[in-house]
């Protein structure tokens, strides 16, 4: 697992809770990230959502856009300070040295996270906000897309490339109820 | 297609958009893989090698361009080419991944210039190569002759420091000639 560092040349370090360190990616010393990104505004993500979302029926706002470097597995898991390199190999290993474990769906709460999937490989990471169990299970999800910003949305409107959603991991105590 | 209608597919904003999604370099990089555009770009490219001195120009040309910009306006479509000439031309593909690697700034280009690095064992693509011997070039300076269109030995520290020549890397492998002609060198034109 490799992150980021968000303040060029300084390496922030990142620990589980565990108190292991994330390794810093290799290529964080050729790259300097300040330099790197364009700040998009709300209005070019609300479009970079409708291209990713296609002709899906979808209802994704955008939360926040930022120029500070962090990805979806670092608003999970570093508060928004790294880009932590979503690595389908690791992030397992990296929820639960964090003290998170898998939980069904039927346990699920506002602040578990869901991990989403496509082709047996992990591609993105959110939080659940909404869990909406009145008819239809409804869940909402804030994720961080990329490069691109914060996104509200609901647990499936999300670009293809992410697949689906359907691993979920809460930090509560097995005997922590919703 | 022609290369040009590659160039301004794959630099267009939504191929760009795409790509500015992804949270892991093994998911741009497996994207890249399936990516339709590029695959049709790295065939035309293993069909017609002068496209791959094209994508080395333009790679150069997005630097100088883009020289003031940030380096996400023009990342993924570096990425994208760099992709194309490592399925292709794997030693050319190396050496514009140290150019990128110097230039900094970008940020799936260096993961993937580095992936490159990373993963090439020296000249183990070889076996996958078809050598073609072009032509006489310069006086012979040394003793790795290759005669009758059949490489005998190949020479790791000239291919390791070999200039690039038309886009290929081109060897000037010298040595005596078995015909006892004047010594010369040839050039060994290597391309996949």
């Amino acid at each position: 697992m490799s992150v980021l560092p968000t303040a060029y040349p300084e390496q922030v370090p990142v620990y589980l809770r565990s108190g292991d360190l994330v390794e810093l990616p290799e290529h964080s010393s050729y790259v300097n990230l300040r330099e790197y990104l364009v700040a998009h505004t709300v209005a070019e993500n609300t479009k970079i959502a409708r291209e990713a979302l296609g002709a899906r029926k979808s209802l994704v706002t955008v939360r926040s856009v930022s120029e500070y470097p962090y990805n979806c597995v670092g608003m999970v898991l570093a508060n928004r300070r790294a880009w932590i390199d979503m690595d389908s190999d690791e992030i397992e290993n990296l929820l639960t040295k964090d003290g998170f474990r898998k939980v069904p769906a039927k346990e699920l709460s506002v602040g578990d996270v869901v991990l989403y999937e496509q082709d047996n490989e992990y591609t993105h990471i959110g939080m659940v906000i909404c869990v909406d169990r009145q008819s239809v299970t409804n869940i909402w999800v804030l994720s961080k897309w990329g490069f691109a910003g914060e996104m509200i949305h609901h647990l499936h409107d999300v670009p293809s490339e992410y697949g689906l959603g359907r691993h979920f991991w809460s930090e509560r105590k097995s005997d922590e109820t919703a | 297609m022609k290369l040009h209608e590659f160039f301004r597919e794959i630099e267009s904003t939504r191929f760009q958009s795409r790509y500015m999604l992804f949270s892991g370099f093994k998911l741009v990089r497996n994207a890249l893989s399936k990516d339709q555009t590029l695959a049709a770009l790295i065939n035309e490219t293993r069909r017609n090698h002068t496209y791959i001195d094209g994508i080395g120009t333009r790679i150069l040309s997005l630097f100088v361009k883009h020289k003031d910009d940030p380096g996400a306006s023009y990342d993924v479509a570096v990425a994208a080419y760099l992709f194309c000439l490592y399925r292709t031309d794997p030693l050319f593909a190396k050496k514009m991944g140290e150019h990128i690697l110097e230039k900094g700034k970008l940020w799936w280009s260096v993961d993937l210039a580095l992936h490159i690095s990373r993963n090439m064992k020296p000249f183990a693509h070889l076996h996958k190569m078809h050598i073609h011997i072009s032509d006489y070039a310069y006086p012979i300076q040394n003793s790795n002759w290759i005669s009758q269109g059949e490489p005998k030995r190949l020479n790791s520290a000239a291919l390791s420091s070999a200039p690039i020549v038309n886009g290929k890397y081109a060897w000037n492998i010298s040595g005596q000639s078995p015909v006892n002609s004047p010594q010369k060198t040839k050039t060994l034109v290597l391309s996949v």
